[in-house]
């Protein structure tokens, strides 16, 4: 991803130290960096600054940080990214539900969170997730969403239709966090929201026809009692000139 | 004081007696009676123990039979319905007994279990917010160090090693205080000067102009060790400095008792204080007016350590009325073979 000082992240954490770290990172990437140690100034900045992007700690002094999120719900789409201390599965299926769009726990290294960001960004631009491609091309995978095929390392696997729909959902969203309440609407329908072991069979089935380690994953990654997250590197056009 | 709620039992059932009595005489039928008296039972079940709630089911099926019973006025029963009706009553109210008190104990667990998790949330976030800084800063100098200015790189450099320090003094603080509720803390004490001793605990906040300190002269020495304490005070001055506005000033000082034989040291800071009702609870493990991991407020270690630390060396903690801010008062006794003069 290009610099570019029109893509402005607003900040908004109580402690001056996670911030620092944070504005010099953001800055090195390019993005204009915005912030704010409270609830009602971040809220206020959302408003009067319209950023590109927000990251909000949970754990902030005058409002609770769901709070913050429903409020800026109302008004706002700007994607949301939520810093949590806590690794409580409830609650971040909570956060999810009232509208963040990932989340990451403290303590976690710059490079995850310029990650997490950056697949963010890439989803405001709607041409590269949404299919108007075809094909999808991933390190090691390639999908055909068309012709309903899936090429492992040039070799191509077969895959039932409910496996191809769930690998093909979760490829769309790839980088993203994508609940299990989002999988099971998507590929079995609005009533079958709480079957989540259908969910946990049918990933480990594709798991392993295409070779993935749960523990170690090079294809779809377990956010525990959460979802599941798509995290084979994108394969751009350019890279492939250059090999 | 659990004749109190003997008392109490006996009160409560008094009063259901006489309110019974009195509806009666008018237009309560006799099934009425045992329901009020019933109703005794189970207000003292919910307000005392389980004894004492037992002692109004039996003192209740006494009543109904002494006063709302043919013959009135004695314990003799002939009526079949009123004795089952005394049998019936009685039985409810022991199982009624029974149910509140495993009502109330339940409520009691469940607060303590609150509690426990309180704890553990606050102390994730207490391990989690120094880590998060360390993590994240050295994880930016290390991507992004070609990109940044020398000053950036020393600030993120900085701010690590402050976090780290932060971190080690959490740490220690929470070891001692294990060590502390174990009472496996083992003092190897030494005759101590408290005004050196002071001097060097504020040396540690790196911030001389904001301490000013009014040490009586020839103070008694202490027989103390030196490395506990200093963390105690440590926490006491610390706990002054994050709770009052920046740059204001901390007054330390230090003076004997000749009354009660003992070194008094008192720590000011111009904060908002501490509310009466807060005080005994202040140094109590894991007090924080913080809430879970959100608002400010400290660990809710630093105080306790403190506390149990000196109460180790015989001395106390106390949170004295102040006309300003908050006053802390630590005492040690004075030892008086180490001090001749203070002989009495």
């Amino acid at each position: 991803m290009i610099p570019d000082p029109n893509i402005r992240i607003l900040v908004i954490d109580d402690e001056p130290q996670i911030r620092r770290f944070m504005r010099a990172s953001i800055i090195a990437e390019g993005f204009t960096y915005l912030e704010a140690a409270d609830a009602d100034t971040g809220i206020r900045l959302c408003a009067s600054a319209a950023p590109t992007l927000v990251i909000l700690d949970l754990g902030l002094p005058d409002k609770d940080g769901i709070e913050v999120l429903s409020n800026l719900r109302e008004w706002s789409a700007t994607p949301v990214l939520v810093l949590t201390a806590r690794d409580d599965e409830m609650q971040k299926v909570k956060l999810l539900e009232a509208g963040a769009n990932d989340y990451l726990t403290k303590p976690f290294g710059i490079r995850e969170l310029i990650a997490r960001v950056k697949v963010l960004l890439r989803d405001l631009v709607p041409a590269h997730t949404e299919s108007s491609l075809s094909t999808l091309e991933f390190e090691g995978i390639k999908i055909n969403l068309q012709e309903h095929q899936v090429w492992l390392n040039d070799k191509i696997v077969s895959l039932s239709k409910k496996e191809f729909s769930l690998l093909s959902f979760l490829a769309k969203h790839a980088g993203k966090l994508v609940t299990q309440k989002q999988l099971l609407r998507e590929c079995w329908g609005d009533t079958h929201d709480h079957d989540t072991h259908y969910l946990r069979i049918f990933i480990s089935h594709l798991r392993k026809k295409l070779g993935d380690d749960a523990v170690e994953p090079s294809f779809i990654a377990t956010e525990p009692g959460v979802g599941y997250r798509f995290i084979a590197a994108i394969k751009t056009p350019a890279e492939h000139n250059d090999q | 004081m659990i004749w109190t709620q003997y008392l109490l039992a006996v009160l409560i059932l008094a009063v259901a007696t006489s309110i019974a009595f009195l509806l009666e005489k008018w237009l309560l039928p006799s099934a009425g009676t045992v329901l009020i008296l019933q109703l005794a039972v189970l207000v003292t079940a919910l307000t005392t123990r389980f004894w004492p709630a037992v002692l109004s089911a039996l003192g209740g099926a006494l009543v109904f039979n002494f006063f709302f019973t043919e013959p009135r006025f004695s314990f003799h029963m002939v009526d079949v319905d009123e004795i089952v009706t005394m049998l019936v009553f009685l039985m409810v109210a022991l199982i009624t007994s029974q149910l509140a008190t495993s009502f109330r104990s339940q409520k009691k667990e469940l607060h303590q279990a609150e509690l426990r998790s309180n704890i553990l949330l606050s102390l994730s976030h207490d391990l989690r917010t120094p880590l998060a800084s360390i993590i994240g800063n050295l994880s930016t100098l290390q991507t992004y160090q070609k990109k940044l200015p020398q000053l950036e790189q020393d600030e993120l450099l900085q701010a690590a090693l402050d976090e780290s320090d932060r971190l080690h003094h959490y740490i220690e603080n929470l070891l001692q205080a294990t060590r502390i509720q174990y009472s496996a803390l083992q003092l190897i004490t030494s005759v101590q000067n408290v005004e050196l001793l002071l001097t060097k605990v504020i040396e540690r906040f790196g911030q001389p102009q904001r301490f000013q300190m009014d040490i009586a002269d020839s103070l008694p020495l202490v027989d103390i060790q030196s490395s506990l304490v200093e963390q105690a005070f440590f926490n006491i001055i610390d706990n002054a400095v994050k709770f009052s506005p920046a740059a204001s000033p901390i007054y330390i000082s230090a003076n004997y008792d000749p009354r009660r034989n003992c070194v008094n040291i008192r720590i000011q800071d111009q904060g908002p204080g501490i509310p009466a009702h807060l005080r005994p609870q202040v140094t109590q493990l894991f007090f924080t007016s913080r809430q879970g991991d959100a608002g400010i407020g400290g660990t809710g270690l630093g105080l306790a350590v403190a506390e149990g630390i000196i109460q180790a060396h015989h001395g106390s903690v106390t949170v004295e009325d102040s006309p300003t801010g908050c006053t802390m008062r630590v005492s040690f006794p004075v030892n008086p073979d180490l001090n001749q003069e203070y002989k009495r």
